[in-house]
């Protein structure tokens, strides 16, 4: 089964995919600004006419051919924009990153367009309680810093544009601290302006920067993908973590953690990613609370993070991790709950690289057999995520008959127990009458006659007279 | 001041935050420990918050506002080699061994080694034998505990969590050393930038920042 395939809910639907615009068939392209290719001309033209006094200008100033491009291609950016407030669509997801290219070389920052949209309206209520400058500010700053990134990003190795990135984000600290316009805002805001500023960058550089081609990350992640396909049979039982795969609650919860770690993927700022993982963080504590009704130690939540791990098997779970690690601020990954569930995260992947024998409590050889897939052990978990929903059913309600046998069970010995009490007890009450009645017997004595005094009878004549009373 | 990747700095002169990592066996009492020292309860049941993995404990000392960020560790055997992605980067560290456990003394040594040979004498370690309500059990000698800890430079605490004694004593004796070794670095790092700044040879940072690269690969390398 694709991992992919696997989440609850589809990470990209069909009418995402279609053309930007309504009326066209045609599936759009998302390096094209989630246009088709016939739709894109018209639109390119219409733009083009509208900046070409711009664009004459900067060509007659720089003569730079590549630039140039960029530039007008920001501009286009602006009129996309505009053209989205108008229509309020739903943003489009970069599925095709490797199609071929159009003619002329689009900035990321065009590229990038409609998530760079969605990211403005997530933070629009919070702009709104601040000044307006402060926004128009920073993303004026971004912007300059993501075209000199981007116009090196294929000529530096990663640690070098690790390090670039990292300047940038002290810069932004420095500036904030120092400049007129940011000197209003509280510690919070300021914080918050920051990660705006740094999902804003990194949502831009995130096709040139996500899994470099001079990394290995795309070897590791294929590595660690096919590691955990053949660790799919790891239960919850063989990690020793408290969850009980059948409780509907528990499996609902599961679920959710796996969707939130899948999403990671398909978030592109660092910090979004970051978040992805605190929220499944997040789902595992919640379940972990309903199995054993208190907040997990760590003792507890590691291996459970590993099983969610394991069942979701999260696509380019490596370049993930190393596009986080390299490219969120610094500060963020050393201290703080998210540091910390990252760290967690980091640790479970290096957990499963290294999984053995020992770790999931097997002797060597039924583990070898279980690695080499020559042996399958029955998991009500695995048939769940086959879609197999019948023989989940049937799982499940061979559990309850176990449970309800053994409740059944239980009513049969306590009933015969209480039949064997009552018959004792009938025996004890016997037995005490018994010593009763042997103590006070019932003898039957004859029964007397009464005696007529006023009768004719031999007997009463033989009596004395009356006592007469004397006077 | 600027904020310095190295964990522990100052947050714009404002305040210290540091990281401390909670190592030893399974069963000794780590969560207990914090749980005790965080929300001064004993059963994790009654915890206010979700998790009782991570926790959070500002307070001020010295007139310094710290803000402790404790970090447990799953104490599992199968898990000790997952130490070093948790301890990277933090100031402190608390080894819990439980006193009625001559393995989890051991444990506790080893990780004191480990973190020796990681982190050198940059991270405060704190040696605590908890459960210390169970006396009539013990078998951890006091006085050989306590000359381990003296030889490798690490403090040593009895806390019982049930009891609630000696974990707050154990904490702050941690946050001050923590403190006083930030502002030795602090004042280390001044002393190199003034040097750098005053001598020609820039160079020397140049190397020093070559350093850090290698870690930072490395740490990339392990995740």
């Amino acid at each position: 089964m694709q991992s992919a395939a696997r989440g609850p809910s589809p990470r990209v639907s069909e009418a995402e995919l279609k053309c930007k615009n309504d009326e066209c068939e045609f599936y759009g392209n998302a390096q094209w600004g989630g246009y088709c290719s016939k739709c894109r001309k018209i639109v390119a033209s219409r733009a083009a006419k509208s900046e070409s006094r711009l664009r004459h200008q900067h060509d007659s100033f720089s003569g730079h051919d590549r630039s140039g491009a960029s530039y007008s291609s920001s501009g286009f950016s602006r009129f996309e924009e505009k053209r989205r407030q108008q229509t309020e669509k739903k943003p489009k997801m970069n599925v095709f990153k490797k199609s071929p290219s159009p003619k002329e070389p689009a900035s990321c920052i065009t590229l990038a367009a409609s998530e760079l949209e969605q990211l403005k309206q997530e933070n629009a209520s919070f702009f709104r309680t601040i000044d307006q400058q402060v926004e128009k500010d920073i993303a004026a700053t971004c912007r300059s810093h993501v075209d000199k990134i981007a116009a090196v990003a294929e000529l530096k190795s990663v640690d070098e544009l690790e390090k670039q990135i990292q300047q940038v984000y002290k810069l932004l600290v420095n500036k904030m601290d120092a400049f007129k316009i940011y000197s209003r805002l509280s510690a919070e805001e300021k914080d918050q302006c920051l990660i705006y500023a740094e999902n804003y960058i990194m949502t831009c550089l995130y096709t040139s920067l996500f899994c470099p081609p001079t990394t290995e990350d795309e070897n590791k992640d294929l590595i660690i993908q096919n590691r955990i396909r053949q660790l799919s049979w790891v239960n919850a039982e063989h990690l020793e973590c408290k969850i009980s795969e059948t409780e509907p609650e528990v499996r609902e919860l599961v679920y959710s953690a796996i969707t939130e770690i899948l999403s990671m993927d398909s978030a592109r700022a660092p910090n979004e990613k970051l978040s992805c993982v605190v929220r499944c963080c997040g789902a595992i504590f919640r379940l972990l609370q309903v199995a054993q009704g208190g907040p997990a130690s760590a003792d507890d939540f590691l291996p459970a993070l590993i099983f969610v791990t394991l069942k979701a098997n999260p696509p380019r779970l490596k370049s993930n991790i190393n596009y986080i690690s390299r490219f969120c601020n610094e500060n963020r990954l050393v201290s703080g709950e998210a540091a910390y569930y990252f760290t967690n995260l980091c640790g479970a992947v290096s957990f499963i690289e290294g999984i053995g024998a020992k770790s999931v409590n097997l002797p060597n050889d039924e583990f070898d057999q279980y690695m080499s897939g020559k042996v399958v052990p029955v998991s009500t978990w695995d048939s769940a995520l086959l879609m197999c929903e019948s023989m989940r059913v049937i799982n499940e309600q061979l559990t309850t008959l176990e449970d309800l046998e053994k409740r059944n069970g239980n009513t049969l010995s306590t009933a015969s127990l209480l039949h064997q009490e009552i018959l004792a007890f009938q025996d004890d009450i016997c037995s005490k009458l018994d010593a009763l009645v042997e103590q006070a017997p019932l003898i039957l004595r004859p029964i007397k006659e009464p005696t007529e005094l006023d009768s004719e009878n031999p007997l009463t004549e033989s009596l004395p007279p009356p006592i007469v009373p004397q006077v | 001041m600027a904020t310095t990747p190295d964990g522990g700095e100052s947050i714009g002169g404002r305040g210290y935050n540091f990281k401390v990592v909670l190592l030893g066996e399974g069963c000794v009492g780590k969560t207990s420990l914090v749980v005790r020292y965080v929300e001064d309860v004993f059963n994790t049941k009654h915890v206010t918050t979700l998790q009782a993995s991570f926790l959070n404990k500002k307070l001020s000392l010295a007139g310094r506002r710290v803000h402790l960020s404790i970090w447990d560790t799953a104490g599992q055997e199968r898990f000790h080699a997952l130490g070093p992605i948790y301890y990277r980067a933090s100031n402190g560290a608390v080894l819990v061994y439980d006193v009625t456990d001559q393995d989890s003394f051991e444990k506790a040594k080893n990780w004191v080694k480990e973190l020796r040979k990681m982190l050198g004498a940059d991270i405060c370690l704190t040696i605590v034998g908890n459960k210390i309500d169970l006396q009539k059990e013990q078998t951890v000698d006091t006085k050989l505990a306590e000359e381990y800890a003296a030889s490798v430079g690490a403090s040593h605490f009895h806390t019982s969590a049930k009891l609630n004694a000696g974990i707050e004593e154990m904490f702050l004796e941690l946050c001050k050393r923590m403190l006083e070794q930030a502002q030795k670095e602090a004042e280390q790092r001044m002393a190199a930038d003034f040097q750098a700044a005053a001598s020609p040879r820039r160079n020397v940072v140049v190397v020093e920042d070559g350093e850090e690269a290698l870690e930072t690969s490395g740490r990339s390398a392990c995740c």
